[in-house]
């Protein structure tokens, strides 16, 4: 007992040590210093400096890190074992604070690399042949990704001859960009370099997945925004509608696989792709606008990318924790063996519901707030009559309206097939409401939500610094003016407090007039089943059926696998048990991914049987070679 | 736009006034597919009766049911209320009619959809998934069409709140036929074309008969009902009104569409309200003559009709983007 006590002191200490550096960072970067501040040692200079963009990305990590760090302190009690878990953690959120404040392209790369081992520890964390899969291809994926930012980085500093950020500004041509935003797209999960995505967030641990998912993704658009935004020289229009078109294919795809998905996490995962991706439309939009000098377009569509940032970190990371609270109490995460939740978690399955409604974009909460936004950047781009973006824009339209609507599907289906109706297995039957530390960890983020849903303006005209820090210009934040797109006169208002406030109102109304003017009485009864009394609960509708109907028509998406087996021989209705299997591929994984493996092997097979030998000579041989090639390289490229 | 307690006062009769015919369309329609097949028919006003008599009704609750069933009707019946209070229909100050987004109007769609569903999955019957389930099928479907349509009207009038889209297509139009005045370019195109989509569109959200058959209630052919089949007394009475309010929806913006005219100043009212309940009872009538004439379809060949209303949608986008 004693024992098990002072194993638990990881767990509060780490966990509040989080909080209090977090909310530390917070408080710095709001009332501390702004000038530049370097840390010399003996062979490295470590140079930090908040400026707009930063603080934003500051508050934004320490806030949500701090609600997850409250969720963990009760929920890492199962880890108590293996305690490395909670210092892992804490050295992670700390890297991606530090990595937000970072001022030279040293400080960023190692705090970067230092941020990707932490978290390659912690999807390895639980052990087992999925983890260390899904942790090796997350440290492949993510070791590319930092090659190719390297790379970015490297050709800055042959241009600028300085490690320091502040010379880099304006300094970024197309070649650049082009590797540092494919290097950081790679960490967004951005299709086609989604693969480690839905593999690794799954396998960490539910707090883990709601940092990674909420938090780490969006380091990725903090380098991007700095590159795009910061960095960039030359105006180049077809980067920003190149960005458009992958964050619109990936936001399709993301949901469409997250609607084929059994594991609650898995479907989370893929659709953290779906949000990545539409961020990467408002960084397109608003990237182009700034290179063709449209103005208003650039500053929507920046508030739409900082809007989601937010939106998304605080329902995904909400949503998460919900998800590791079911596994804990369920043991499962399979949502066909789940089921009749909302009775036994009821206070869980609210929080889960507005973090769902949330984050598939219902009015009034936050979640349709950026998706307006971008909507209304979407619009403002068709009307500046460009070719090119009148074009790709109506196709983004038509994409983003698709996925919205998928995303109510897919989302429909997890709070469905989980939280309503009858328990499928026992593992449902048996779960409790969880502790009241861990409910707290999630109706923070979710009560945020609602308030940023329904009164956006604080935050907007918080924001307005960062865009004015980014694009040059702000927005208007005043509720009941009519934003303007691309002429003088106004287009178009969503002003949420007032939706909200007809919504409540005309709530009331009618549930007052209902209560003077119609029956009260109540029975409680069965659920009609055709007349059967039949009392298994696995006749539900299940999560595989809810989408094979929108799955077969989309079905060139997916290159799916279905198999009924059942025994032979057996008149057709009375088959003792049949079993259907049912595999989804993602098509880039089929088609690129594996294809491209195997490749790889065969050549480095051939190569292997031509040049490797086991004499010491030739291998000597081999180094000396690889040595003048690189003094070749550097004499007549690099000089 | 300035409002003053005038605009107030007519918004609010406007509102009441599409809340109360509501019944009296989808009764009209009813009475008009009996009679055409040779049956006596309901009473015009059956629904306002049917509803009265189901907030007499005592609710009868599934045992596996959740808060959701308690709450989802209420929702359903106030996100389209919510979307009622921004719609012009006669009188151009609509209510909400400051914050009259086009995208909004669909999301709020989409919202009552979402509860609908949740309220169908949550007492486990097998009915209720597979309406949910056929339910989103069609929403996913249609939702770009949906929001195509709306935007290709921002696109075309350069506004985005739709008491402006179709004040602006009023305007023009008076301009174009009444005193020949040509000022911003009038197209007949865009409009037809749209009300094609939008008619299309309709037909799939309102669970009419190419689509689905409400009256029927057999698990082939159900997709609305099937979601409600749970629902008794006053649950029932509230989704049954919000589907007469959701057809409402889309028969004024198709009316709007197909001829804008919206009173806007007092004295109008009486006119524009007349024209209104007529253009109304016009497509009520081409409602009714569709499903007479079609059979229902096979679920999957839905899509197919679908994608016919997204063409066009996208036609009528295109053709709405004239140089700016």
């Amino acid at each position: 007992m004693n024992k098990l006590k002072f194993k638990g002191i990881y767990r509060y200490f780490f966990n509040c040590l989080s909080i209090l550096s977090a909310a530390f960072f917070t408080v710095l970067s709001i009332y501390g210093f702004k000038n530049e501040l370097i840390i010399q040692s003996s062979f490295i200079n470590f140079s930090f400096k908040f400026d707009a963009l930063s603080l934003f990305f500051v508050i934004f990590i320490s806030s949500i890190s701090i609600f997850i760090s409250i969720f963990s302190i009760k929920y890492g009690e199962k880890y108590d074992k293996k305690p490395s878990l909670f210092i892992y953690s804490f050295f992670f959120i700390m890297s991606m604070i530090i990595l937000a404040i970072s001022n030279d392209m040293l400080t960023f790369l190692i705090f970067w690399e230092l941020m990707s081992i932490f978290s390659f520890l912690l999807v390895i964390y639980e052990g087992g042949e999925e983890s260390r899969k899904a942790g090796f291809l997350y440290f492949l994926m993510t070791h590319i990704g930092t090659i190719l930012i390297t790379a970015g980085f490297i050709m800055l500093y042959l241009k600028t001859s300085s490690f320091s950020f502040d010379s880099y500004k304006g300094a970024a041509g197309i070649m650049i960009l082009a590797a540092a935003i494919t290097g950081f797209s790679i960490k967004a999960g951005i299709m086609p370099f989604h693969t480690w995505l839905p593999y690794a967030h799954p396998v960490a641990p539910a707090n883990i997945s709601a940092i990674m998912s909420g938090i780490m993704v969006n380091m990725a658009i903090y380098g991007i925004l700095k590159f795009l935004f910061v960095f960039s020289s030359v105006p180049a229009p077809f980067l920003g509608i190149i960005l458009l078109v992958l964050g619109a294919l990936s936001a399709l795809l993301g949901i469409m696989y997250a609607m084929a998905q059994k594991d609650i996490k898995k479907l989370l995962a893929f659709s953290t792709i779906e949000n990545m991706g539409i961020i990467f439309m408002g960084i397109g939009i608003s990237y182009w606008a700034k290179a063709e000098n449209f103005k208003s377009i650039e500053y929507f569509a920046m508030l739409a990318v900082l809007l989601h940032i937010i939106n998304h970190g605080l329902s995904k990371s909400s949503l998460f924790m919900g998800s590791g609270l079911i596994d804990k109490y369920t043991h499962t995460r399979n949502m066909e063996k789940l089921g009749g939740l909302s009775k036994k978690m009821r206070q869980l399955s609210v929080l889960f519901l507005i973090g769902i409604m949330s984050i598939s974009a219902m009015p009034p909460l936050n979640g349709f707030l950026s998706e307006w936004y971008l909507y209304i950047s979407l619009i403002g781009s068709v009307f500046t009559g460009n070719l090119y973006m009148v074009y790709f824009s109506i196709i983004a339209i038509a994409l983003l309206s698709l996925s919205g609507a998928a995303a109510g599907a897919a989302f429909t289906k997890l709070f469905g097939i989980t939280f309503l109706g009858k328990p499928r297995t026992v593992h449902a039957e048996n779960a409790i409401e969880p502790n009241i530390i861990e409910r707290i960890g999630i109706a923070i983020p979710v009560f945020l939500c609602i308030y940023i849903g329904i009164y956006p303006y604080q935050i907007i005209s918080n924001l307005n610094a960062v865009i004015f820090y980014l694009t040059g210009g702000t927005v208007n934040s005043n509720p009941f003016s009519a934003v303007h797109i691309i002429s003088a006169r106004p287009f178009s208002l969503y002003a949420p407090a007032l939706i909200a406030i007809a919504l409540a109102a005309v709530l009331l109304i009618v549930f007052f007039y209902l209560k003077l003017f119609s029956s009260d009485k109540k029975r409680i009864f069965e659920t009609w089943a055709c007349g059967l009394d039949e009392k298994n609960s696995k006749a539900q509708y299940s999560g595989g059926g809810f989408s094979s109907s929108i799955m077969k028509v989309f079905s060139s998406f997916y290159s799916s696998v279905s198999e009924i087996n059942f025994e032979k021989d057996v008149k057709k209705y009375f088959r003792s048990q049949s079993v259907y299997t049912e595999e989804i591929n993602d098509i880039f994984e089929k088609y690129i991914y594996i294809p491209a493996e195997k490749l790889y092997l065969k050549i480095s097979e051939i190569f292997n049987k031509a040049v490797n030998s086991e004499n010491i000579n030739v291998s000597l041989g081999y180094l000396f070679l690889s040595l003048i090639v690189c003094f070749i390289i550097y004499i007549f490229i690099i000089r | 736009m300035n409002y003053n307690i005038g605009h107030l006062i007519f918004g609010i009769i406007q509102f009441f006034t599409i809340i109360l015919l509501a019944p009296f369309f989808a009764g009209f329609i009813h009475k008009l597919k009996q009679r055409a097949r040779g049956q006596k028919g309901i009473n015009i006003f059956q629904f306002y009766i049917n509803f009265n008599k189901l907030l007499k009704k005592e609710i009868v609750l599934s045992k596996d049911a959740t808060f959701i069933s308690e709450i989802a009707p209420y929702i359903v019946f106030v996100s389209y209320l919510v979307i009622l209070l921004m719609l012009p229909a006669f009188y151009r100050y609509s209510l909400l009619g400051v914050s009259s987004d086009v995208i909004l109007i669909a999301y709020s769609l989409a919202l009552a959809t979402f509860f609908m569903t949740l309220y169908a999955m949550d007492q486990g019957s097998a009915f209720g998934g597979l309406g949910a389930s056929r339910e989103w099928f069609l929403t996913v479907l249609s939702e770009p069409s949906l929001i195509f349509i709306f935007i290709s009207l921002a696109i075309y009038t350069k506004q985005g709140r739709i008491t402006d889209i179709f004040y602006f297509i009023q305007k023009g139009a008076a301009n174009a036929f009444l005193l020949g005045v040509n000022s911003d370019a009038v197209s007949i195109a865009i409009p037809f074309l749209l009300f094609i989509s939008l008619f299309i569109v309709g037909i799939s959200e309102n669970a009419r008969i190419p689509v689905d058959n409400p009256e029927t209630h057999l698990e082939l052919t159900m997709f609305h009902e099937a979601n409600i089949l749970e629902a008794s007394g006053k649950h029932l009475g509230l989704f049954e009104y919000g589907s007469y309010l959701k057809l409402t929806v889309f028969l004024t913006v198709m009316s709007l569409i197909l001829f804008p005219y919206m009173a806007v100043n007092i004295y109008q009212i009486p006119l524009a309200l007349i024209v209104y309940i007529l253009k109304m009872i016009i497509l009520c009538i081409l409602i009714a003559g569709v499903e007479i004439v079609s059979p229902k379809m096979r679920v999957f060949r839905v899509p197919n009709l679908l994608s016919v209303s997204f063409m066009l949608s996208l036609i009528a986008m295109i053709l709405s983007i004239r140089g700016f």
